[in-house]
């Protein structure tokens, strides 16, 4: 009875970080490039890593 | 630009955001936003912020902006002189005086090109004639390589009345 009872809350509790966890990390989400030269190229460079269990699509990327 | 669109567990790539700040001076802020089918993650905002310092550069500014000629008779020409000052660091050159197609007043410049070395002022000498009857107010481009003016050329105003 208690066995069934632990693996039943362990199976929630593993459920619920699933569900909390994002499946994308992005680093960095910010960077200030400080003072550049005009005509220099403002460049950032970040790395899309999928650290979920599931395939994840980016639908589309567009800047301001 | 993205490496990848699709991205399998496990799996990453890389995002590359460029901005070209030419003809830019001043703070900046560039959002790129992501949108993705990731439950959660439906849009994703990265930032990239700093400052550019402006490059050297000729500028313009013309004294008066807004020219009364008055009234004129249809076909007149009037003499006008302006005053183009450079507050920039590099010589300005004045390459040309314009009317946009179909404006009711046409341009004749004086001898152009004209420089004007930086951090002086010049006179501007062209000549203004009237082809419609009728109040009217127009544009008039002045064409250079100053770095503070639209390509279009720096604007200024003429108006008053042809009979």
């Amino acid at each position: 009875m208690n066995r069934g009872l632990l693996t039943v809350l362990v199976f929630l509790l593993l459920a619920g970080s699933a569900f909390a966890g994002e499946a994308l990390r992005i680093h960095p989400t910010k960077l200030d490039c400080g003072v550049i030269e005009e005509g220099e190229l403002a460049t950032m460079l970040a790395t899309v890593e999928n650290i979920g269990t599931k395939e994840v699509r980016i639908l589309n990327v567009r800047t301001n | 630009m993205l490496g990848k669109h699709t991205l399998k567990a496990g799996e990453k790539t890389e995002l590359k955001a460029v901005f070209n700040t030419k003809d830019a001076p001043g703070r900046f802020e560039k959002i790129t936003t992501i949108q993705t089918d990731a439950p959660g993650q439906e849009q994703i905002e990265l930032f990239m912020v700093g400052t550019v310092k402006e490059a050297p550069g000729p500028k313009i500014t013309i004294l008066p902006r807004r020219i009364d000629l008055g009234i004129l008779k249809l076909g007149e020409s009037k003499a006008q002189v302006i005053s183009a000052t450079n507050p920039g660091e590099l010589p300005l050159t004045i390459t040309g005086i314009t009317t946009k197609q179909g404006s009711s007043v046409s341009v004749a410049a004086g001898s152009l090109p004209l420089t004007v070395a930086a951090g002086q002022k010049a006179d501007v000498r062209f000549t203004v004639m009237v082809g419609k009857s009728g109040p009217f107010s127009e544009r008039i481009a002045i064409e250079s390589n100053a770095k503070n003016a639209p390509k279009t050329g720096f604007v200024i105003l003429v108006t008053g009345k042809a009979e």
